[in-house]
């Protein structure tokens, strides 16, 4: 069985450049995504 | 089968059929008892929650009018609820699903005295029981379907019972209750929001007038003045229901 493994650094990067390139809307979670497409009243 | 079925619709018919016609010193009585018994702080804590269901019927009412997807309705022990929806973040549907719930105990008590104004008892309270149904069927937690249950059978063994009387004098005591109710529970969100700072900020940022203000970007209208619109209908409402008992 093939292990592939991912360092723990460039998984850090690459959720820190995956985080650059959201929309704002989605890095706030009240102005986007479940927030406003799910409403409570 | 088809003969229990047959027989349910006979049953149901049988009681929508139903035609009373209260005098009016009977009608005193019950606005005067219902006026006392709602003043009284520890009843009205609970009484309450029957208007809480019914505000939570209006929103999904709305909801479901405006082609949106309801999830389900929660009831808090604190008399307190909320409805899950989903659709578009934006627009009339959400408005009118927002600004659904302060007027709805009112509009149903207008309801509810109009039927019974015009000797329709057994309808009205067929009515009112298919909402209880319906808000049981929505409900997604133990408060909610407890309250639920309690408030269909409490109406519902008077239906079942079907005596012409009681079901014109019930169905008087819940017009005035909620009629009454629905001024109250305004009155209660006028209190919110005018005294912010004896609440948390975010209970006035979830209030259904703070979010109708935001619901929809081309009708701006603040939140004060969906307040008093919400006031002006369950007042409007309230004054429809006196006048019908007593003209």
């Amino acid at each position: 069985m093939r292990v592939h493994r991912v360092l723990l650094d460039e998984a850090a990067a690459t959720m820190r450049e995956t985080g650059a390139n959201m929309l704002p809307k989605y890095e706030e979670i009240s102005l986007g995504g479940m927030a406003v497409n799910v409403t409570e009243c | 089968m088809i003969e229990s079925a047959q027989s349910a619709v006979d049953a149901v018919a049988e009681r929508w059929g139903v035609e009373a016609s209260p005098s009016p010193e009977a009608v005193t009585l019950i606005v005067a008892a219902v006026a006392v018994l709602t003043a009284v702080p520890g009843i009205w804590r609970v009484a309450r929650q029957a208007s809480t269901i019914i505000h939570e019927m209006g929103h999904v009412l709305a909801a479901w009018l405006t082609g949106r997807r309801v999830s389900g309705i929660k009831l808090h022990s604190d008399t307190s609820g909320v409805t899950v929806s989903r659709g578009r973040p934006q627009g009339p549907g959400l408005l009118l699903t927002f600004i659904a719930g302060y007027p709805a105990p009112g509009i149903l008590a207008l309801g509810l005295i109009w039927l019974a104004a015009s000797g329709h008892s057994g309808a009205a309270l067929t009515v009112y029981q298919a909402v209880l149904l319906l808000a049981l069927m929505l409900s997604r937690n133990f408060v909610g379907i407890f309250s639920c249950l309690l408030a269909a059978l409490g109406t519902g063994l008077i239906w079942w019972h079907n005596d012409p009387d009681i079901v014109g004098y019930t169905v008087v005591a819940l017009g005035v209750f909620y009629a009454l109710s629905g001024v109250r529970g305004t009155l209660d969100l006028l209190r919110v929001h005018l005294r912010p700072r004896s609440r948390s900020a975010s209970a006035v940022s979830a209030t259904d007038a703070t979010q109708a203000a935001r619901a929809w970007r081309m009708l701006p209208i603040p939140a004060a003045l969906w307040l008093m619109m919400f006031l002006v209908a369950s007042l409007g409402c309230a004054v429809g229901v006196f006048w019908l008992l007593f003209q």
